[in-house]
This record gives C-alpha cells, sequence and structure tokens, in this order.
C-alpha cells in the first residue's frame, strides 16, 4: 500500500518536497516505513536516524500500526519554544 | 483550537484567561527571540509547525501541567512564522492557589513543549540561516 510521509523543517528542506510517498506491504508499522525512507530516501542523511516518526498526530514507536490512509510524518528534533 | 498564532501573542489576554478569585498566584512566562546565539547575531527567527499534532500537543501540554502540579487553569500560545527579535515566541500564563504551584507548572509546560511540541526554529543570521537541532 502506499503512504504519505508528511515532512518539516530540515527533511523537509532536504527532500525538496513537503510529502514522500513510499510502499509498504500491509500489515505495516512505522518502523517499515522509516526502513522504507532509509532505502530510497538517503538524501535526508542523518535525519532518518534523528526524527521520530508520527502516525495520526501521535508519536509512534517502532511497532505502531501504519494503515491506509493514516498520516504518517517525520519529526526532526524539535526546537519549539 | 488556535494555540499557534501568527503574530504577536496577546499575553494579557492569556493572563486574563487565567486570572481567578481562587489564585494566589499568577504566573506569565515570555520566550523571546533573543538576538544572538553561539556568538552569532540573529536578525530573526522562523517558527514552523506540524499543526494539526502541534495543536493537539500544546493542549494536552496545558493540560498535563495543570494537573500535575495542581494549578487552577493553564492558557499558552506559540507563534508561528517569522519572529522579529525582542517579541516571543511562546507565552504561557499559570494562575494557581500558591506560588510553587503556578511557577512549577509554567515551567513543566515550557520544558514539555521544548521536548515534544512538533516546532521547529530557524535562526536567520547576518550571513545565513540554520534549523535549531539539526544544524542545516
Amino acid at each position: 500500500m502506499r503512504v504519505f510521509v508528511h515532512l518539516f523543517g530540515a527533511a523537509r528542506e532536504r527532500a525538496g518536497l513537503h510529502v514522500l510517498e513510499v510502499q509498504v506491504r500491509p500489515p505495516a508499522t512505522a518502523g517499515d516505513v522509516a526502513a522504507q525512507l532509509v532505502l530510497h530516501h538517503g538524501e535526508l542523511g542523518d535525519l532518518l536516524r534523528t526524527s521520530a516518526i508520527a502516525v495520526d498526530h501521535e508519536f509512534a514507536t517502532p511497532d505502531t500500526l501504519v494503515a491506509e490512509g493514516s498520516e504518517v510524518a517525520l519529526l526532526p528534533p524539535v526546537s519549539g519554544g | 483550537m488556535g494555540l499557534l498564532v501568527e503574530g504577536p501573542i496577546d499575553a494579557a489576554a492569556l493572563e486574563a484567561e487565567v486570572r481567578t478569585p481562587a489564585a494566589g498566584a499568577v504566573v506569565v512566562f515570555h520566550g523571546t527571540a533573543r538576538e544572538e546565539t553561539g556568538g552569532r547575531r540573529v536578525l530573526r527567527l522562523f517558527y514552523e509547525a506540524y499543526a494539526a499534532m502541534a495543536e493537539k500537543r500544546l493542549a494536552e501540554i496545558a493540560e498535563g501541567a495543570r494537573a500535575k502540579h495542581g494549578a487552577l487553569r493553564v492558557a499558552l500560545r506559540h507563534r508561528i512564522g517569522e519572529v522579529p527579535v525582542g517579541e516571543a515566541s511562546v507565552v504561557i500564563a499559570v494562575s494557581a492557589a500558591h506560588r510553587a504551584q503556578a511557577y512549577d507548572a509554567c515551567r513543566a509546560a515550557l520544558e514539555e513543549i521544548k521536548a515534544t511540541a512538533p516546532l521547529w526554529k530557524r535562526e536567520h543570521y547576518e550571513d545565513g540561516s540554520s534549523w535549531v537541532g539539526t544544524g542545516s
């Protein structure tokens, strides 16, 4: 299935895109999405290691399930405040 | 929910929001854009948000800090977009029966924002700019 990964901050700038598309086989997890990003989006560099993944507006763990239509985001280290 | 705002934050309105006759203390924290960082002159900051998640996180943070520290009311706003030096990027107002609860809840909310709110700061210098925390 297709998963759209929203990008922010440094990740958005490095990819030159607001959203990336990856393919994963259901049942898929946030860890599967991260593995696809590592395989196909090396341009993200160290952000692939330092970023968090959110699924449906919550921080995910590698085991968090990603369903068809889930909103997935790659969150570089945050710096609000 | 509108906890993210573009343009200056109305701190007086936040303070009014938390005032209550039950309070013995009201704390209002302003996090402001500083003119230098690591020896470099900063001209302005720019904040980007994952808006839908940030709104949710900020609301959870406000309620979490209030409940954990026994404060009465917590109101906060985070600014997004450009923030000129000297202006606030975040304002947190807290009321509590006693000062320790108000100070503690206010600080806890700020630390939690810095650690977990999906917001990113870009610093603009005289000779370039960079995302804070990722160095690019």
